[in-house]
């Protein structure tokens, strides 16, 4: 009886349906992973002390952690160290981010410039931040000016860079056709190489936005009234284990912030490349 | 000085133009790309410059438009010597030259904002322009959006949008398919005809086809140092349609200008 039907209509043996992805797991794919991955590293956090592997002398466990952190904003102690750090690293890196692609569209078009600058560059494009910091101290005190200095140091040179780099990656034609079209240099510079560069902006300004807080954290352990750093310093002054961990996961919460904004603006900002990359 | 003495009547001239590349292989650590250039165009002439690869056919284009400085002669556009850009001359690029984050519209709205025209007349001049090349539909669509016909399409558009009086072409189709290539060959023709004033077109072209069907003259081009070596009138009439390419009048422009072609190709092969 079975086999007749199957000889009857050979073509629906034929038909193999497609086998359709399960569509839950498409879409929610990356984060299944990711919870994994980080329930994981919770659990090996919380195995070290628990094992006595660690002291939670040295090391707070996630909870308490977490209970310091929740507490730490409830009674407005981080907010109150975080607005100051945050309000820095934005100026600075707001700063930087102006100077680094003005200066950049200039030394990267104009080849004069380029050579006059690059032993310079070359020089202070790697050179230590730390080694720095007592150099900015000097000239500006240890307030809020020597502080935001730094952050604009630490974000320009990865901004300029860049830039100077991804403007020498314009493709000439389109400057030539602008001029032919009557473009003068203003028009060039902000209707034309700004858009075509901005692309190839992006991954020094993402570094700059990663460096800002930890160059402003350094600057903050040298001395201050409030800030992220110092509140993570006084902590450790008074051995409060969980409170210096508590900072450290809202440092580590800013940068999960500052790259999802990142993220975020070059989506924006570089919309009309979609389907012209794989990105 | 020399200026005064040169014909009064052409739209652009060119005399005895030379330029010199540094070039540290060749001999006395230069090459000369253009030597004793010479070539008329008449207002309302379509010429096209016809030459072998590497002769130098877009260097003189890029010249005239001011794109480039020349190392010797003269280059008049209506009797004033060229002077870096000059927003008269109308450049269509072989590669498009499109801003890729612009709209087709936006693309060929670029001139006019360039010269402060008004937003709103701006996008009705755009449209308009727009239409004539046929591409309304494709308005708002990106660059990378749009295939390569249409791409150079946009690129006319954007030219024409701000009415200089010269349009030159740097082997616009030579990246398009035969199909693509021949209707917008009839296309350009359509639209140079039907201009309220004939504009002055230079085409550079490595094409022979493409220069007889278009032109009322062709300038066919020595081998480098490149010059003018012959003119061959084009008394194809006009409107021309596909049929005229199949016309017997073709076929003999043809095998004149290829003949003087095989010629320079020989010269060029035996000196090297």
């Amino acid at each position: 009886m079975a086999t007749a039907t199957t000889e009857a209509v050979p073509a629906e043996v034929a038909i193999r349906r497609p086998k359709r992805p399960n569509a839950f797991l498409v879409k929610y794919d990356r984060y299944l992973y990711g919870a994994a991955g980080l329930l994981g590293f919770l659990a090996l956090w919380w195995l070290v002390i628990n094992r006595g592997l660690i002291d939670s002398l040295y090391l707070a466990t996630p909870q308490d952690t977490v209970k310091a952190f929740l507490s730490g904003l409830a009674d407005g102690s981080i907010p109150a160290d975080a607005g100051p750090s945050i309000q820095r690293a934005v100026i600075g890196f707001s700063l930087a981010l102006v100077a680094g692609i003005v200066l950049g569209i200039l030394v990267g078009s104009i080849p004069a410039f380029g050579k006059f600058a690059e032993p310079v560059l070359l020089f202070f494009r790697n050179l230590s931040l730390l080694a720095l910091l007592p150099v900015f101290v000097a000239f500006l005190g240890i307030d809020e000016e020597s502080k935001i200095a730094i952050v604009v140091w630490a974000c320009f040179w990865p901004i300029f860079i860049n830039a100077v780099g991804a403007v020498g990656g314009v493709e000439r034609i389109l400057i030539n056709s602008a001029r032919t079209l009557g473009a003068g240099r203003l028009y060039i510079f902000t209707q034309v190489v700004l858009p075509a560069a901005l692309p190839s902006f992006f991954p020094g300004i993402r570094l700059a936005a990663a460096n800002a807080f930890t160059a402003l954290v350094a600057a903050e352990l040298v001395g201050g009234a409030q800030g992220l750093g110092i509140y993570i310093n006084n902590a450790s002054y008074r051995m409060q284990t969980p409170q210096i961990y508590a900072g450290i996961l809202t440092l580590g919460l800013l940068g999960v912030l500052v790259n999802a904004l990142m993220a975020g603006a070059e989506r924006y900002l570089t919309r009309w490349q979609r389907g012209l990359t794989t990105r | 000085m020399s200026a005064q003495v040169l014909n009064r009547t052409a739209k652009i001239e060119a005399r005895n133009v030379a330029k010199i590349y540094p070039d540290a292989h060749a001999d006395g650590g230069f090459h000369t790309v253009l030597e004793d250039f010479d070539l008329d165009l008449r207002s309302g002439e379509f010429v096209s410059l016809l030459g072998p690869s590497g002769c130098g056919k877009s260097t003189f284009l890029n010249i005239l438009a001011g794109l480039e400085t020349y190392d010797g002669g003269d280059v008049l556009v209506d009797g004033r010597h060229v002077e870096g850009v000059n927003s008269d001359v109308g450049v269509v690029f072989q590669s498009y030259a499109l801003f890729p984050w612009l709209t087709a519209q936006k693309n060929v709205e670029a001139g006019l904002k360039i010269r402060g025209v008004p937003r709103a007349e701006r996008r009705e001049r755009a449209a308009e322009v727009l239409r004539t090349v046929g591409l309304s539909a494709a308005a708002n669509r990106l660059p990378h959006q749009l295939s390569g016909g249409m791409r150079q399409r946009v690129a006319i558009a954007r030219v024409l949008a701000y009415e200089p009086e010269i349009l030159v072409f740097d082997e616009p189709f030579a990246a398009l398919d035969a199909q693509t290539r021949e209707f917008l060959q009839g296309e350009l023709l359509r639209i140079w005809e039907s201009g309220r004033t004939r504009k002055t077109v230079l085409f550079v072209t490595h094409s022979i086809d493409e220069a007889i069907f278009l032109s009322d003259r062709i300038a066919v081009m020595t081998q480098s140092p490149g010059r003018v070596k012959d003119h061959i009138e084009v008394d194809l009439p006009r409107p021309r349609t596909s049929q005229s390419r199949s016309s017997t009048g073709f076929a003999r422009i043809r095998a004149q200008v290829a003949r003087i072609l095989e010629e320079e190709v020989h010269i060029g092969n035996g000196d090297d």
